[in-house]
């Protein structure tokens, strides 16, 4: 019979156990989902939809191995980026020339915006100077609510 | 049967030609019989393509393996639907498809509109036999589908016919695959009839918005085929690849995603040029770039010039459609800034709270959303030709970058139709969307409660239940009036008003139709993956759901043989389904591949992946998703359509309607009579 401190004992192990066991498949997770699998598929690693690639179950079994080992996820992905170049990673690292990569989206958006903000203002200064005529907006109003009424009734 | 295909793309090409320059000599001189002659060309070049086309259809089913294409794409086993597949299945095959398609656009777009807008016809078929004559060209001289197996032996020259071909690629042996190309390349096509019609309007100088009537229900088809296209590829992706989701961000998608993109721009602005004749210049350059996109995409999806960066000078066909881009840009370019004058627009705006800025704000942000595509796609080929340095840009940097735009896009498809033209009051704006809002935030939080904790999808939830509110109330408050005027139940005055203005029920329904569909989008951040090894008896437990394997059989087909899995499902400890995940290996061409299960339910869809055997050959390897909302896609996807149809049927004016309330009033006043007190 074990004592309760052996349970206790046992009990932690097998949480730290699961702990770690489900901490590593996390890492590989995040490792795999920041690769891109060069069989020419161009999904990433996890996610190749040629069965018989010859290049992911390599990569997927080399990533597992260096989790276990203890590397951590900058590790692993500096170490598959010096080996087969920033072409296996899913998104091009935020730096240096890169950036623009990033950037040019957002940049094209926020000119955008100044561009439509300029034709809306330019628009604007089209509007007729003339005030409308208040005695033509007065018969109006009453027809609305003359047929507002008569809907009202129907 | 080769030399007749042959014979017929060769003469199709002369006769294209001759199409171009009688439609140009037509303009030039107004000669009536020449323009005729051009429109009966048309016609020639449609029944020459169409007998290329049954020829290589004819020659995939005699299974003539003497042809290059045949012996390549096609195998004795193969199904015969498959057979006809294959005729889109390589490069020479589907462009003659994309050739034969856009005859059958011309010559219809042609003999349609010949006798109401006369005036634009030889230019309408010049530009778009042009095109078509660059299509016929690659038919012809750059991806010859008819070309034979040749072998050379002591100086002599014989044809080789393999005992049998290599098959067609297993990713492509699904049905989705059979419809899914050719609504792809409807979408495609179509685009170079309002092309063709704009340039004609500008190289006429055709006053008003004669080109945008005449081309706006071709648009409205063409749109709606490009929408089919797109989403039937997205299924495609779900059932076929095994990876769980639906769109990759790969360049084949965006490539069918970018005309998507400045094709809806265009069908909202070209109201502004129909309502307050704004926008001339916009529009013209709009559909323009529609066009270019979608000859754009199939050169960087045919070219080999995105899958390797090194492949353009081997392609064959790059450099006729960069020659072809190219030129027709600058032609394009040249003739709408030499034609600035005449498309000078009544550009004024009432006010900032209005339809007209509204639209503004929706094509800025469908053309951003173009534009982060277009560079996403086109930078790995920047930072090469800039640092010499190859990269990837993949599914994360597609989503970081499109995600916000899409949620800014899905508020405006809310806001934008309920925004009176030129002018709109505070008071009705508060009318209109505050129960929308609150409808939104109500349901936002709902889902907080019950777990959505990601900002992404929530904001989706907010938005897209705000939309689909906002929608609700518009056809609440018309029926409403409907039946204040009539005697019929609200689904009877819901469908009189869609009657009434197809094209702006047809458009909201569309929009309902967004909104769905986002909502599916956004269940994929909450999918669940996980993989096992099973054996017969074996289970696993993967969310509510408990999987245990039934058996594993081998099956042996002309065309393949298998492993099939047979997996029980059950919820709550209750037999919900058996799902049977299959891993192929197809014999022609000895390339395996999986045929996933799905079970789809409202809520989730359960998807299994039979990805191989383990190494002792003893347990089967199945990766399982539980991938939630996904039906929603496609629900999404039909209401889009829906809408799309019923946009395209003429609206029926009030008075019309009259006669039938006056016989139904009638019949229900004799029933009444009828009663015996």
């Amino acid at each position: 019979m074990l004592s309760r401190s052996s349970l206790w004992a046992v009990l932690s192990a097998v949480l730290l156990a699961a702990g770690l066991a489900a901490q590593t498949v996390d890492s590989y997770k995040r490792v795999a989902d920041k690769i891109v699998c060069q069989c020419g598929c161009n999904y990433p690693l996890d996610t190749c939809p040629h069965t018989d690639c010859p290049w992911a179950p390599k990569i997927r079994t080399s990533i597992r191995e260096q989790v276990a080992a203890g590397k951590n996820e900058q590790e692993i992905l500096a170490g598959l980026v010096a080996q087969f170049g920033q072409v296996i990673l899913a998104a091009p690292p935020p730096e240096g020339f890169n950036l623009v990569g990033w950037i040019m989206p957002f940049a094209a958006l926020v000119l955008g915006i100044w561009i439509v903000r300029r034709i809306v203002l330019v628009w604007r200064a089209h509007r007729p100077e003339r005030p409308a005529d208040s005695a033509l907006v007065a018969r109006y109003r009453e027809t609305i609510e003359k047929e507002l009424k008569r809907l009202e009734e129907v | 049967m080769e030399l007749v295909g042959n014979f017929a793309l060769l003469l199709a090409f002369c006769v294209c030609a001759y199409a171009v320059l009688a439609a140009l000599l037509a303009a030039r001189t107004n000669h009536p019989l020449l323009l005729e002659s051009a429109e009966r060309a048309t016609v020639a070049v449609n029944v020459l393509l169409l007998v290329a086309t049954g020829c290589l259809v004819a020659l995939l089913f005699a299974d003539d393996f003497r042809i290059a294409y045949v012996a390549q794409h096609s195998n004795r086993a193969l199904p015969g639907f498959y057979k006809f597949a294959a005729l889109w299945g390589g490069q020479e095959g589907s462009l003659l498809w994309w050739s034969c398609l856009l005859s059958v656009f011309i010559m219809l777009a042609v003999r349609l509109n010949r006798h109401a807008h006369r005036h634009l016809m030889p230019f309408v078929i010049a530009v778009a036999m042009t095109v078509q004559l660059f299509f016929l060209l690659l038919n012809n001289f750059a991806a010859h589908p008819f070309q034979l197996l040749a072998f050379t032996e002591g100086g002599r020259t014989g044809v080789f016919a393999p005992a049998d071909g290599g098959g067609l690629n297993p990713l492509l042996q699904h049905p989705v695959m059979v419809i899914h190309p050719p609504m792809l390349y409807l979408g495609y096509v179509g685009f170079t009839v309002p092309f063709a019609f704009a340039m004609a309007a500008l190289l006429t100088r055709s006053k008003g918005e004669q080109w945008i009537h005449v081309t706006r229900r071709w648009t409205m088809i063409t749109w709606g085929f490009l929408t089919v296209g797109i989403l039937l590829g997205a299924r495609w992706a779900y059932a076929v690849l095994g990876w769980g989701g639906y769109w990759g961000w790969d360049p084949v998608e965006n490539a069918s995603l970018m005309p998507w993109l400045t094709g809806t721009a265009f069908l909202h602005s070209v109201m502004m040029q129909e309502k307050r004749g704004m926008l001339k210049v916009w529009n013209m350059t709009l559909i323009f770039a529609t066009f270019f996109l979608c000859i754009f995409g199939t050169f960087l999806t045919r070219s080999g010039v995105l899958s390797s960066v090194h492949a353009f000078a081997e392609s064959p066909i790059g450099p006729y459609f960069a020659t072809f881009i190219v030129i027709g840009l600058f032609a394009s370019t040249a003739v709408l800034l030499s034609r600035l004058d005449f498309l000078k627009s009544e550009n004024q705006l009432d006010s900032l709270l209005s339809r007209e800025s509204s639209f503004l704000f929706n094509n800025l942000i469908l053309l951003a959303s173009c534009f982060a595509v277009l560079w996403g796609t086109l930078f790995p080929l920047i930072s090469e030709a800039v640092r010499g340095v190859q990269i990837t840009v993949g599914a994360p940097y597609f989503n970081k970058v499109n995600v916000p735009i899409a949620l800014f896009l899905l508020f405006l498809t809310g806001v934008g139709p309920l925004l009176a033209w030129r002018r709109t009051s505070v008071e009705s704006l508060n009318r209109n969307f505050t129960r929308p809002l609150l409808v939104g935030a109500v349901v936002a939080a709902v889902s907080f409660v019950l777990g959505v904790r990601k900002i992404y999808p929530l904001m989706t939830v907010f938005l897209g239940v705000f939309v689909v509110a906002t929608i609700a109330m518009e056809f609440y408050r018309g029926a409403r009036v409907l039946r204040q005027k009539s005697d019929r139940g609200w689904l009877a005055a819901a469908v009189a008003l869609t009657r009434r203005n197809t094209r702006r029920y047809g458009g909201y329904i569309i929009h309902f139709g967004i909104a769905v569909l986002f909502i599916g989008i956004s269940g994929s951040a909450f999918s669940v993956e996980q993989k096992a090894e099973m054996q017969i008896g074996s289970e696993t437990q993967v969310g509510n759901y408990r999987f245990v394997c039934g058996g594993l059989r081998p099956t042996d087909t002309e065309n393949y043989f298998a492993y099939r899995a047979q997996i029980d499902v059950y919820d709550k400890g209750r037999l919900l389904t058996t799902m049977y995940p299959e891993r192929r290996t197809y014999k022609a061409s000895q390339q395996p591949t999986t045929l996933v299960a799905i079970r789809p339910r409202l809520r989730e869809d359960i998807y299994l992946v039979f990805t191989g055997m383990t190494d002792d050959g003893q347990r089967a390897v199945m990766q399982i998703f539980i991938n939630p909302l996904v039906t929603w896609i496609w629900i999404g996807g039909f209401i889009v359509v829906l809408g799309t149809l019923i946009a395209l049927v003429p609206s029926v004016p009030p008075q019309s309607l009259a006669p039938q309330r006056r016989i139904r009033r009638a019949a229900a006043e004799k029933e009444r009579d009828a009663v015996p007190i």
